[in-house]
């Protein structure tokens, strides 16, 4: 048993931070990923700033080396380069935190799976989600190694988050690549492979300079022989400078981080007008998202502005994109991350924006509670299940509803 | 083979210069080096023990002359060393502590279990193997710091001030210890407290300013406080061997002055 000299426990106890982390920020948002396994690792990805911030706190405070100006801990007696030394925390202190992350991964795709089971897991969320880990462990292992203060592990954290939750959430897609991360939410698309196999060699980069960092400044055995340390530098930022560099014009050239998959799409999307489009995988909500649609054409007359088909999750097109399946229109039902029942409140939202425009209700006063939109909320709610009953009382509703 | 030959070393920090010159060919035995504070003494131990690799001279261990990364492993892995001042672990237990400083040294994991062991049971730590290093007593923790010294079996090892806050029965204990270690290897100790050298050291270098100003037996630095009178001359009981290092520092700060 070699314990890296970590405190007792260190590993164990990372583990089981990334896991109850991880749950902690799941439940309270489960009825946005229950039901479907490629959104709930969805969802773990976009918690990844947060649990990658903790890992490299982690990572900073068990580092095993106090009162580096001293010279006063063993790192400086081993026999072993500095490089090895931060090198093999980093790969243990990784594996203990993509043990938690995988079986906080494995438990709520088994929560989820009881939902709709057989479904597409989102591999390339998780993928992402370790690669993020990885270098935000490196990072955090690095700090504690050359600048051991009480105060590090908090930097660190922050260093880590703060990019992270930025780039997810303001910043353009380049931005946002940089930071390892996918969209701000995943599209019912297939990822983009190509664009995941570039942020590994970019992750591959980042990682050769704080390698770099840690074999020139780190603690351990040395090369004695006059301007060693200067070599290991300037070949080490060299190396990782031509890696980002293909990296980053890589990523420019791959295109979009999800590409919609026409193949895939159910084949009653080119016929007729009225369109329902689904994934493949995601026909068994063909007859609730087309009951739900429905209901709404038959109580208020209309598709909301005079739009002749409506596409599934996902496949709804970004402002300024070409309809992946053309047609002329369509209802967006779930732009990020949606599961049926957002879709219930997003489509109440598309139909309630109609009624708004139409009679010039002002901005503040559409709000949640608004009263037609509680009472279409309702009726998407309610037909999900079952087919609708009362239309007359619905219409009459309705219509009482969306007097200007 | 000489177990440690170091040819004008010198080392210090920017423009200070601490160790001028060293030269010494050691072998097996217990070698005290022997100063008052600031004489560098802890300098030169963390050059022989390539914490801080020579600025200049030439260093030599167990045949490797360290000249590059892949001499200074192989040298490393043949030295022990326990600082002065060392901040331990708390949270590790006597035998996670071994094992890590064993991974350090890059002992075979297939022969770590044996020898973190035989360190236990050669500094008579059994009792204490599953203490956690907090627990401790000063006396303890300083036989924990020579078993994480020599637990890789080095031809060399180097411990500093390793007697500091111990009280006399531990002092005396811990010599003993230091003598069955010289028996199979190199042991150099230093220390300001004359009367450890006179009863543990085969050989005293008396290191004042930098460099080296005696080098012999502590009989030899027993013949020199005899020479110099061998009665105490302020009123305080003093031996032989400790008014001879004095007769040393005195001289030296003469010539210096």
């Amino acid at each position: 048993m070699t314990n890296l000299g970590f405190r007792r426990g260190a590993g164990p106890a990372l583990a089981a931070a990334v896991l109850l982390l991880g749950a902690l920020l799941l439940i309270p948002r489960r009825t946005d990923w229950y039901g479907s396994p490629l959104l709930t690792t969805a969802m773990i990805l976009q918690k990844t700033a947060y649990i990658a911030a903790v890992c490299a706190a982690v990572a900073a405070a068990v580092y095993p080396i106090r009162h580096r100006r001293r010279i006063a801990a063993l790192d400086p007696l081993s026999s072993r380069p500095a490089l090895h030394l931060w090198a093999m925390r980093t790969v243990t202190l990784t594996a203990w935190a993509a043990l938690g992350y995988l079986v906080l991964t494995a438990v709520a795709l088994a929560v989820t799976a009881t939902a709709s089971p057989g479904m597409r897991l989102g591999l390339a969320n998780i993928a992402t989600g370790l690669i993020i880990l990885t270098v935000a462990v490196a990072f955090g292992a690095l700090a504690g190694a050359i600048w051991p203060r009480l105060v590090t592990p908090l930097l660190v954290a922050v260093a880590v988050h703060v990019p992270l939750m930025a780039g997810a959430q303001h910043a353009p897609t380049q931005v946002r690549n940089l930071f390892l991360l996918y969209a701000p939410a995943p599209n019912w698309a297939e990822p983009n492979l190509t664009l995941l196999l570039w942020k590994l060699l970019w992750a591959a980069a980042l990682l050769t300079a704080l390698a770099t960092i840690a074999a020139v400044y780190g603690w351990g055995a040395r090369d004695p022989r006059p301007g060693a340390r200067f070599r290991v530098l300037t070949s080490g930022i060299a190396a990782s400078a031509i890696v980002a560099a293909a990296a980053v014009a890589g990523m420019s050239a791959a295109g979009p981080v999800f590409i919609p998959s026409n193949t895939s799409a159910h084949g009653i999307c080119h016929r007729g007008e009225a369109r329902v489009c689904v994934w493949d995988d995601h026909k068994r909500y063909l007859g609730q998202l087309s009951r739900m649609v429905d209901a709404g054409v038959l109580v208020t007359g209309a598709l909301p502005q005079g739009v002749t088909s409506y596409l599934e999750y996902g496949m709804a097109r970004q402002p300024g994109e070409a309809n992946p399946v053309g047609g002329q229109g369509v209802i967006e039902v779930g732009r990020g991350i949606a599961n049926l029942d957002n879709v219930a409140e997003q489509l109440a939202g598309q139909w309630f924006s109609d009624y708004a425009d139409r009679c010039g209700i002002p901005i503040e006063n559409q709000l949640d509670d608004h009263p037609l939109r509680s009472f279409l909320n309702d009726l998407f709610t309610a037909v999900k299940d079952k087919e609708l009953s009362d239309l007359d009382t619905h219409r009459t509703r309705y219509q009482a509803l969306t007097r200007c | 083979m000489t177990t440690l030959d170091a040819q004008a070393l010198c080392q210090g920090y920017g423009r200070r210069r601490v160790v001028h010159e060293f030269s010494a060919r050691l072998d097996r035995g217990v070698v005290g080096l022997l100063g008052p504070n600031g004489a560098g003494k802890t300098t030169l131990l963390e050059t022989l023990a390539l914490v801080r690799p020579p600025e200049t001279g030439r260093l030599e261990i167990v045949g490797t002359e360290v000249r590059d990364l892949r001499t200074v492993r192989r040298a490393r892995q043949r030295v022990g060393f326990q600082p002065q001042n060392f901040p331990y672990p708390g949270g590790l237990t006597v035998e996670e502590f071994l094992h890590y400083a064993a991974w350090l040294r890059e002992l075979p994991k297939r022969r770590t279990g044996a020898a973190v062991a035989a360190a236990i049971t050669q500094l008579e730590l059994t009792e204490h193997t599953r203490s956690r290093l907090r627990t401790l007593s000063g006396g303890t923790l300083q036989r924990v710091g020579v078993a994480q010294a020599l637990v890789h079996d080095p031809a060399v090892v180097i411990l500093d001030e390793p007697t500091v806050g111990l009280d006399p029965a531990q002092r005396v204990k811990l010599r003993a210890v230091l003598r069955g270690l010289a028996a199979s290897r190199l042991v150099i100790v230093s220390t300001h407290i004359v009367d450890d050298v006179v009863h543990t050291c085969d050989q005293v270098l008396v290191f004042l300013a930098g460099k080296v100003h005696f080098a012999g037996t502590p009989q030899d630095l027993n013949d020199i406080g005899l020479a110099a009178g061998g009665a105490p001359t302020d009123g305080h009981a003093m031996s032989a061997a400790e008014q001879g290092y004095l007769r040393l520092v005195e001289k030296t700060q003469g010539a210096r002055a």
